[in-house]
């Protein structure tokens, strides 16, 4: 998992970098890991895990998109696990 | 396909396994302590069972003594060694042991034990000399694990025995990884401890042993009723003491076979990665006679662990990484940092551990998907 996306708000960059470093909700951690482990306080590997399956979910969202990038709209569950407040009006694209 | 590659974790409980503890659960359910026929039924089977075993290990059948675990057999043997010793202030054991061994040792130091760490080589190999200059009068006891969970390296058992009986120290050996893989024979051994857990060989998970050699003195670790002599109290139990039995029985019938098949397996895993220019080093003994059966630890250059293990998994193959966590952050194991894997191959470490389940195919696919996923890795860091 060593690519890289950029995530645009009107044009304009907002993060560009690892995808497996993009911010996610705390809460997304926590939900995450109480459907998969029933763990309410899951441990840094298991954090990890889930950072890694919503990176791959993107990966493979943007891999089969048109110019490989995703707006809200088609992936809604996917863009509201960003740490943001505007993620409505975001864009995700994978870099070459 | 589905290919379990983690046996070195635990391993399935066999159907012949299976089979013998059944009638345990749902018939034969006495008390053993109970003076009644179905107590005397279980009673029975207590004591052929470890007869059976001592057979199969080369030892007494007063010396073997039924636990929970792996980590309860290391546990009472060193807790209970320091416990029962008023005079000896030291210990010494090695950098490349399992949590079981290395926080026990850490809770004996808190209590005033001076435990020395023994380095190891770049293969896992404990420096004897080392041990012979570390080795003193004051020396409680020296624990090394047999074979390492990780990556596999068998211990020289009988240089380190003559070193410990040199200096009158006690030897306690972890045999979790050995029994059932490769030969044991506790009568030539040298070791006055030795633990076992039967998970590694097809037992269920929840049943250990402790091999206690005769004249060799323990305090209790549990108080209660007089099960296992009074040693070990907790009323037995019967169904996993015979599933234990059983999968030792079996592991040993077919040994020789069992190695040459699993060794069969390594070599191609690793003839395929040359074949595809994987850049990789393994981890623990390049000599398969010092090295596990089905062990195969292999670290990748330039490759997140974390992530090969994510697509290994996707494609439903089961393997362990080299990875430990704390709190923040996850590091190379303790096994991995000792022997010095190159940096740039440290954040890449699988363990392939293969097992008697395994077929040529599922070896053939896990292979093949491997190589993929590890391609698919390497063109991503160019």
């Amino acid at each position: 998992m060593k690519e890289k996306i950029r995530i645009t708000k009107a044009g304009v960059p907002v993060y560009e970098g690892k995808i497996l470093n993009v911010p996610m909700k705390k809460s997304y951690l926590k939900t995450r890991s109480i459907e998969m482990f029933d763990d309410d306080d899951p441990c840094i590997i298991h954090q990890s895990y889930i950072v890694k399956e919503f990176s791959d979910q993107i990966i493979e969202a943007l891999k089969k998109s048109i110019n490989h990038t995703i707006l809200y709209t088609d992936y809604k569950s996917l863009f509201e696990v960003l740490d943001r407040e505007d993620v409505m009006e975001l864009q995700i694209e994978l870099m070459e | 396909m589905k290919v379990y590659l983690d046996n070195a974790s635990t391993t399935n409980v066999s159907k012949e396994v299976y089979k013998a503890m059944k009638p345990y659960f749902l018939e034969d359910f006495g008390n053993p302590s109970s003076l009644h026929q179905e107590g005397i039924k279980t009673r029975k089977t207590i004591n052929s069972s470890r007869k059976k075993i001592a057979k199969l290990l080369h030892c007494d059948s007063s010396e073997l003594h039924f636990t929970s675990c792996g980590t309860e057999s290391i546990n009472w043997a060193l807790k209970g060694l320091a416990f029962n010793n008023q005079i000896k202030g030291e210990i010494i054991t090695t950098k490349i042991e399992h949590h079981a061994t290395l926080h026990t040792c850490e809770f004996l130091e808190s209590l005033g034990y001076i435990v020395h760490y023994l380095t190891v080589d770049n293969e896992g190999f404990i420096d004897l000399e080392q041990l012979k200059a570390t080795i003193n009068d004051n020396t409680l006891v020296v624990s090394v694990i047999m074979a390492n969970n990780e990556i596999g390296t068998i211990q020289d058992m009988k240089e380190i025995a003559k070193i410990c009986m040199d200096h009158s120290t006690y030897l306690h050996v972890d045999a979790v990884q050995v029994a059932g893989h490769i030969p044991l024979n506790l009568s030539e051994l040298g070791a006055d401890l030795v633990s076992f857990s039967g998970h590694k060989f097809h037992a269920p998970k929840g049943i250990g042993l402790l091999y206690i050699k005769k004249g060799t003195h323990l305090t209790n670790l549990l108080h209660g009723g007089q099960q296992e002599n009074g040693m070990r109290p907790g009323t037995e139990n019967v169904p996993y003491i015979v599933g234990l039995t059983k999968a030792l029985e079996c592991s040993i019938d077919d040994i020789g076979e069992y190695q040459n098949k699993l060794r069969t397996y390594t070599k191609y895993i690793k003839e395929q990665l040359d074949k595809a220019n994987i850049d990789y080093v393994i981890n623990g003994p390049n000599d398969e006679a010092k090295r596990l059966p089905g062990n195969l630890n292999i670290s990748f250059k330039n490759v997140d662990g974390g992530s090969l293990v994510y697509y290994l998994n996707k494609a439903h193959i089961y393997v362990s990484t080299g990875s430990a966590c704390d709190s923040k952050s996850i590091q190379p194991s303790h096994v991995i940092k000792a022997i010095n894997v190159p940096k740039d191959y440290i954040n890449a470490t699988i363990r392939i551990s293969v097992g008697n389940i395994n077929t040529f195919e599922e070896i053939a696919y896990a292979t093949k998907e491997l190589i993929r996923i590890l391609q698919e890795e390497q063109i991503e860091n160019d």
